[in-house]
């Protein structure tokens, strides 16, 4: 598939990214773009990068989602539909990090346009994050600063408000994930900031999820262990028994490279995972609702209009899996928030209660 | 009101010593008067590290670093040492300033981030008086309002000493305890003011885990009166804080002059989970307070010229290069172990530096030589080189 000059996407063959044939070329390209990946991932302006990247890929894997389970093929398949169809086949490219595959027009915009679309889809992400999460974020920082505060200055008849208030920020935290992951893939298939203020859509797109919103909340759950496992490795690091206390200046700073590099891939790798099955779900919602959705009109090529194409499914989840799905996002998305609360106790830096790195800018301070 | 096997137990033991204490000895034999030097033990904590006391370049304690400094020794490398079972914590900290060994602590009880703990050999306090003849009143722990388990420090098991020669103990938890008494004696307050003041009472009581919060010494109760007096019944008039304890200290040494006196200031320990600021502002707090202590000493013709100052905090806290706030205490971290500490006073030299390595138990029989007593059990060896 390329791009030619007057515009138009050109199906040659099925292009399909990653080649169909090849197992040892795709693990090859897997591994590159972990290391391009955690490259981005070791600064929070790079990291906006990594996230468009993201977006892209979520896009994706949405409508191959979909198309799998509409048209009942498998993935190699879905992916030639996809790129057959002028509408969609953008969506059949694997996104690059720099290049784009698609661009029409010069080799300024074949090898750099995917990085500008990067940076734009990964701006609209990060709206998209601070949108959804800045309320607890900030309830949380608040309740930190001023329960410690009010304690020190021995306000004793004003204690529960620290505590009060963390509860507050803690509740609002725990159910905005479980709406979470529909949503940012609703931000992601739409490319539209405005799309996370689609609460109505975003709330049925959920329900109808089903039990597949269990593994985007596994994973930020996984994902926010791991993140609690980062922050402690700094702390532990500094037992007599490592050594650490004795290294020189350059020494530190190697293990601080170290620590950075491995935090990078770690947050690189689990928000990818989180964001691809938060995806899947979006697919199969889409798919279980089917036919066009309530809500503002979509983006041309998007993969909610590819929704409205597919032969409309009546098999949402029944009410009691909806709840059942609904409690054990609940248990996950706690352990998520209580991961965040003792990962403060090693490090209590402010920049950590607003920084989210599995389902926000995948980057830890 | 259920209560278990073991508070009544506990509740019982008290009570027994407390009215035996006045049948046991002491001992037969005439102590002699306590001449001086007065001491005043100032625990730096809880928790700090060198680079915020006594390095130069990023002090938070002008006071202590430009004026005390001079006037008397530092020991810039005082540690805690790393052995196994040693914790970098304020209890045992404070435990090692007192007794001079590690280890000279059983657990009675301890709960999630509440340790109770006695010590098992005898403090400075005890040491004091069992050798001279100084009233409890005269051999004083100033507590911290958040560190109840603290208090029971006064004393500890050791068979030859114990309650008999405790000292006593000025903290914000026990006023309360005896303010909550008097306004139940004096049955200020309408039926529903005096069954919370009753229900608070037994809430303090129950902290009080070995049933000594409650003093009977006249002195003692005295300067609660007064202090009532002057700061009234609702706890917004009195200081806070570290602050309040600086208060406790300048108004005991005034009404009370006691011989020895340890002031546990603790708000350091703030920054565990909170700002920064907490930290380096209480460093201030605690220097502002040293200042009026000294001031105090200087001014009260029982302290002037005849009173050393020992400065030490209980703990270091982290000093880890790859965190943003890295003040935690508790991960055995090299700059955990790390303190000073600061002397000065009637038989203390002046100006002088002790660069080599010195552990912690040093500081218990330091005091016990300045005062004449022998602190056989204790592990450390005396400064010898701080004195004159």
């Amino acid at each position: 598939m390329t791009g030619s000059s007057d515009g138009a996407i050109v199906v040659e063959t099925p292009h399909l990214g990653d080649r169909t044939h090849g197992w040892l070329r795709r693990i090859v390209a897997g591994g590159v773009r972990i290391v391009v990946g955690t490259a981005l991932c070791l600064t929070p302006f790079t990291a906006i990068v990594a996230l468009g990247w993201m977006q892209r890929l979520m896009r994706r894997e949405a409508a191959v989602t979909l198309l799998r389970r509409t048209a009942r093929v498998d993935r190699r398949e879905a992916i030639r539909r996809l790129a057959r169809n002028p509408a969609t086949a953008e969506l059949a490219c694997y996104p690059g990090f720099f290049g784009d595959k698609t661009a029409a027009g010069g080799v300024l915009r074949r090898y750099f346009g995917g990085l500008w679309r990067n940076i734009s889809e990964g701006i609209t992400a990060v709206g998209a994050v601070v949108a959804t999460t800045l309320l607890f974020a900030l309830l949380l920082l608040g309740a930190w600063w001023a329960g410690w505060e009010n304690s020190f200055n021995k306000g004793y008849e004003q204690s529960a408000v620290g505590p009060l208030t963390w509860l507050a920020g803690a509740t609002l935290a725990i159910a905005t994930l479980r709406y979470l992951p529909i949503a940012t893939a609703h931000v992601a298939s739409e490319r539209r900031l405005a799309a996370v203020a689609e609460v109505r859509r975003i709330r049925e797109l959920t329900g109808a999820a089903g039990m597949s919103l269990i593994w985007p909340a596994l994973m930020i759950a996984l994902g926010s262990l791991a993140v609690l496992g980062l922050r402690i490795l700094p702390v532990l690091l500094q037992r007599p028994e490592t050594g650490f206390a004795d290294l020189d200046e350059q020494g530190i700073e190697r293990v601080r490279t170290y620590i950075a590099m491995l935090s990078a891939c770690v947050v690189f790798l689990t928000a990818l995972i989180y964001r691809l099955a938060a995806a899947k779900a979006y697919g199969r919602a889409l798919h279980r609702l089917g036919g066009p959705l309530v809500g503002s009109p979509t983006a041309p090529g998007s993969v909610v209009a590819l929704a409205g194409e597919a032969a409309s499914s009546s098999r949402r989840p029944l009410r009691i899996t909806q709840a059942a799905a609904a409690l054990v996002v609940l248990a996950l998305s706690t352990m998520a928030v209580a991961a965040l609360l003792v990962g403060q106790f090693m490090n209590h830096s402010w920049l950590l209660w607003m920084s989210f790195p599995v389902f926000g800018v995948p980057w830890l301070p | 009101m259920r209560i278990s096997r073991r508070r009544f137990s506990q509740g019982i033991a008290a009570v027994g010593l407390q009215l035996a204490a006045p049948l046991f000895p002491q001992p037969a034999v005439a102590r002699p008067s306590y001449r001086g030097p007065n001491v005043i033990m100032v625990r730096f904590g809880g928790g700090v590290r060198r680079r915020e006391t006594i390095e130069a370049a990023t002090s938070y304690a002008p006071y202590l670093l430009n004026e005390l400094v001079p006037r008397g020794v530092l020991v810039p490398d005082l540690s805690i040492a790393n052995l196994d079972g040693v914790d970098t914590s304020h209890e045992e900290g404070t435990l090692n300033l007192l007794t001079g060994r590690y280890h000279a602590y059983r657990d009675a009880g301890s709960r999630i981030l509440v340790p109770h703990l006695e010590p098992t050999e005898p403090t400075l306090f005890e040491l004091l008086r069992k050798a001279y003849d100084v009233a409890p009143s005269e051999a004083l722990l100033i507590n911290g309002e958040d560190r109840p388990q603290e208090e029971f420090f006064a004393y500890g098991t050791h068979p030859s000493f114990g309650v008999a020669f405790r000292s006593e103990v000025l903290s914000l938890f026990r006023f309360k305890l005896m303010k909550l008494q008097w306004l139940l004696d004096e049955k200020s307050g309408s039926e529903d003011e005096l069954l919370a003041t009753a229900n608070e009472l037994e809430k303090l009581k129950r902290s009080d885990w070995r049933g000594s919060g409650r003093t009977e010494d006249p002195a003692v109760v005295r300067f609660w009166q007064r202090w009532r007096q002057r700061y009234g019944d609702s706890g917004f008039v009195n200081p806070r804080g570290d602050r309040l304890l600086t208060e406790l200290a300048v108004t005991a040494m005034t009404e009370l002059s006691p011989k020895l006196m340890m002031v546990c200031y603790q708000d350091p320990d703030y920054v565990h989970w909170g700002n920064a600021s907490h930290y380096t502002r209480a460093i201030a707090v605690i220097d502002d307070g040293l200042k009026r202590l000294v001031a105090a000493s200087e001014a009260l013709p029982a302290y002037r010229d005849n009173t050393v100052f020992v400065i030490v905090p209980d703990c270091g806290r982290d000093a880890n290069p790859l965190m943003d706030v890295p003040f935690q205490h508790h991960f055995n971290s090299r700059a955990a172990h790390e303190i000073f500490a600061v002397l000065f006073g009637t038989g203390i030299a002046k100006g002088r530096q002790i660069r080599s390595a010195k552990d912690q138990t040093a500081i218990a029989p330091t005091v016990a030589t300045l005062m004449g007593l022998t602190a056989s059990s204790a592990e450390g060896d005396s400064l010898r080189e701080a004195l004159t």
